[in-house]
């Protein structure tokens, strides 16, 4: 990054597009139920719908967050590679059980709630480990 | 990214041709969207009016808020894609000169505010709507301008 100070502003523009993309997730989740059965008993091609651009925009923005945790001399390796691992695990947990939970497996909301908390808690422990390194 | 701006390899006709194609990909990206958004939120000011607040003389309902933030949720992501391939090609090339700085805080600046602003002008007032329309364009002005001082870069350096 010394060879291109400036290019530690398009990060710390990336950062704050992720915190906005995080926020209007959650409310959007927070806003298309109403923490009652009805949530949980969504048809199955409502959750296609919802899982298909997730699994590719939230893989693709783990990726690129957390690939400039490579070039980090603050964080190490092995530190970013557990977070980072953890929270493609979440992110898997978090889709996959609203896809199961439409196909009748209604307990699986407890893992949707976890999955989603751990995912939020992770994403924004990177970014301030991001932030540490720039 | 990172590998966008490293200059730690020689100079790649591959990557070169790469990175131009991108830009044409944006370009064309950023004029779509523009008639994207003219096709949702409507094409003058009276019809952005009447879509986000609704009119009671012409039964227009005002739009949702879920829908609403659905597509400031997908404007923020595609918004977040583009801006960084654009300004890390950009820096990659331009970073010597004095004016890069402040172009590329005002471009990533406006297009973060700009779905914010939209969001925002739905709990307030039309002034809102005002202010995302002139971020919006200065945001895809922008985008423009980078994308073709950096295709420029690409093609006959």
């Amino acid at each position: 990054m010394k060879k291109y100070p400036l290019y530690a502003l398009p990060i710390k523009y990336m950062m704050l597009f992720s915190l906005a993309l995080l926020f209007s997730g959650l409310w959007l989740f927070l806003l298309s139920q109403d923490f009652s059965i009805k949530y949980i008993e969504k048809s199955l091609h409502h959750s296609i719908e919802v899982a298909t651009p997730h699994l590719f925009a939230m893989g693709i923005l783990i990726f690129i967050v957390a690939h400039f945790l490579l070039f980090s001399t603050v964080v190490k390796n092995k530190y970013a590679l557990i977070a980072s691992q953890s929270l493609y695990l979440f992110m898997f947990l978090n889709i996959f059980s609203s896809l199961f939970m439409s196909l009748g497996y209604a307990q699986l909301i407890w893992i949707k709630l976890i999955a989603l908390s751990g995912f939020l808690f992770l994403f924004l422990l990177v970014l301030g480990m991001l932030y540490l390194s720039i | 990214m990172k590998f966008l701006i490293s200059k730690d390899r020689k100079p790649s006709v591959l990557l070169k041709l790469l990175m131009a194609n991108v830009m044409v990909a944006i370009l064309f990206y950023i004029l779509l969207d523009i008639f994207l958004h003219a096709y949702i939120l409507g094409f003058d000011i009276a019809t952005v009016k009447a879509n986000i607040f609704g009119d009671e003389e012409n039964f227009i309902e005002p739009i949702l808020l879920e829908t609403l933030l659905l597509q400031v949720h997908i404007d923020i992501f595609m918004s977040l894609i583009a801006v960084m391939i654009l300004s890390s090609v950009y820096i990659r090339y331009h970073s010597e000169q004095k004016q890069s700085k402040i172009f590329v805080h005002l471009f990533l600046f406006s297009a973060l505010v700009s779905p914010i602003i939209l969001l925002l002008s739905f709990f307030t007032n039309m002034m809102l709507v005002y202010l995302y329309i002139f971020m919006y364009a200065l945001w895809h002005i922008l985008a423009f301008i980078m994308a073709s001082l950096n295709l420029k870069r690409l093609w006959f350096s």
